[in-house]
């Protein structure tokens, strides 16, 4: 596989990009948008800032596969998971057996790997401790000699418990305290299968669907002609379509996709445009043709006085 | 009966309810909206009777296509009236346009502008907005 090209994972017909780099590349160098729709590791009380991975409309993600910048991908292994009920009876319990094998010995390791991690982080909180120790031990025995002095020595003998034994048996790393390492990427990333864009499977469905078809030569028109494009369903089109990247401008229009000779009922075609003129967005009213032409009719609100 | 309406169904071009709704659009173009010149012109290609008229005086002229609301519209259907219906236009430096007048049952009447290719709408920050009382309540909420 080559290694410049971008993979975009796909789970159910919907494309993944889970590195920040290739994230940022599509963006910046291909004006595609997409939409994160991960929880951040450090906030994940909230949604009004999310994180990787990035969700590709079905339009997006295949314009980046046939411009030849990525490739969709599938996971071997959740195939084979989630295959697992099809097969036959006899296949099925050694199956099953495997898989519950497979997370014990799993959970075990990582079980061990924090019991590892803890007696390591123990170890160095005790170090920290005893070299805190020995730079305050001027400061202690001083206070320790002025709290003798002021008794008037009536303990004689002073008490030395700063032995090292000592120290480690009462020095207490209560285990809450541990810290954890969280991955934000996969260490070992499972083996895939490049799917192809062009044929419909259950990875990716939308091949020679008319609907996808119409949208994505109406996406691929606008997006052609420099407009930025996120998914419309905040305003009920298809589309969103800014004149510039969405940090920076408001969205022009609302797009909406249909088959040339497919009836639009004159309602419909009023909800759209009076939410169109409230939210001071025109309502694009796209088809496109089999030979690839795509017509684009403004609708607007009339205010005639 | 009123003269127009006969004159409407005279054409012989659209179905009784076409016509209807076309008269309405032509009384409420005329009686209330105060447009000028309003024609009609029956289009036997479209089977509708579409209006002509002035918004203003010193304006051009638009092109109306009165609707009942019960009608469906393809897109084909969309683009195939808009250029019918302005070929008499003879407009050649700005895209062709027409504006759908749809008539309820009430004569209630929405106006909507169909244009060829893309309108960038108005500005949101205009000074028109500045002005709306929305924004003046908003403004005073801020100085308090």
């Amino acid at each position: 596989m080559d290694r410049t090209l971008i993979p975009i994972h796909l789970l159910e017909g919907t494309g993944l990009v889970w590195n920040t780099d290739d994230v940022r590349k599509i963006r910046q160098c291909h004006r595609l948008v997409g939409s994160l729709v991960g929880s951040l590791p450090r906030k994940p009380r909230q949604n009004a800032r999310l994180g990787l991975p990035l969700q590709l409309l079905p339009e997006e993600a295949r314009l980046l596969a046939e411009i030849g910048v990525a490739v969709l991908l599938r996971a071997m292994q959740h195939e084979r998971a989630s295959g697992g009920q099809d097969e036959g009876c006899a296949s099925e319990s050694s199956s099953r057996q495997g898989l519950e094998e497979a997370p014990l010995s799993e959970v075990a390791v990582y079980r061990q790997a924090l019991d590892e991690s803890y007696e390591e982080q123990r170890q160095l909180a005790l170090q920290e401790k005893r070299s805190l120790l020995e730079g305050l031990s001027e400061h202690i025995a001083q206070g320790r000699a002025k709290r003798r002095h002021e008794r008037g020595n009536q303990t004689g003998e002073p008490t030395e418990p700063a032995h090292q034994e000592e120290l480690e048996k009462s020095f207490r790393f209560p285990r809450e305290a541990m810290m954890v390492q969280l991955p934000t990427a996969r260490l070992a990333p499972g083996s895939t299968e490049v799917v192809d864009w062009q044929h419909p499977s259950p990875d990716w469905p939308h091949a020679g669907q008319q609907a996808h078809e119409i949208r994505y030569q109406v996406f691929k028109d606008l997006w052609e002609r420099g407009y930025f494009l996120t998914s419309g369903s905040k305003f009920g089109g298809d589309f969103l379509v800014y004149p510039g990247d969405p940090m920076c401008f408001h969205a022009h229009y609302i797009a909406l996709c249909t088959v040339p000779d497919e009836p639009l009922q004159l309602c419909d075609i009023v909800a759209a445009g009076r939410l169109g003129s409230n939210v001071k967005k025109t309502v694009l009213l796209c088809s496109a043709e089999r030979d690839g032409t795509v017509t684009y009719t403004s609708l607007q609100w009339a205010g005639l006085q | 009966m009123s003269l127009k309406l006969l004159e409407m169904m005279a054409l012989d071009v659209a179905d009784t309810t076409q016509v209807y709704a076309a008269f309405l659009v032509y009384l409420d173009l005329l009686e209330a909206r105060n447009w000028w010149e309003v024609t009609c012109r029956g289009i036997a290609e479209l089977q509708m009777i579409c209006l002509y008229g002035r918004e203003r005086e010193a304006q051009n002229s638009q092109v109306v296509v009165p609707t009942p609301v019960s009608v469906s519209y393809s897109q084909e259907r969309i683009r195939k009236i808009m250029e019918v219906a302005c070929e008499t236009e003879n407009k050649q430096n700005t895209p062709m346009a027409v504006i759908l007048a749809i008539v309820e049952s009430d004569s209630t009447i929405v106006y909507y502008k169909l244009t060829d290719g893309f309108v960038v709408p108005e500005l949101p920050d205009c000074v028109q907005d500045m002005d709306n009382k929305q924004w003046r309540k908003k403004r005073r909420k801020f100085l308090k």
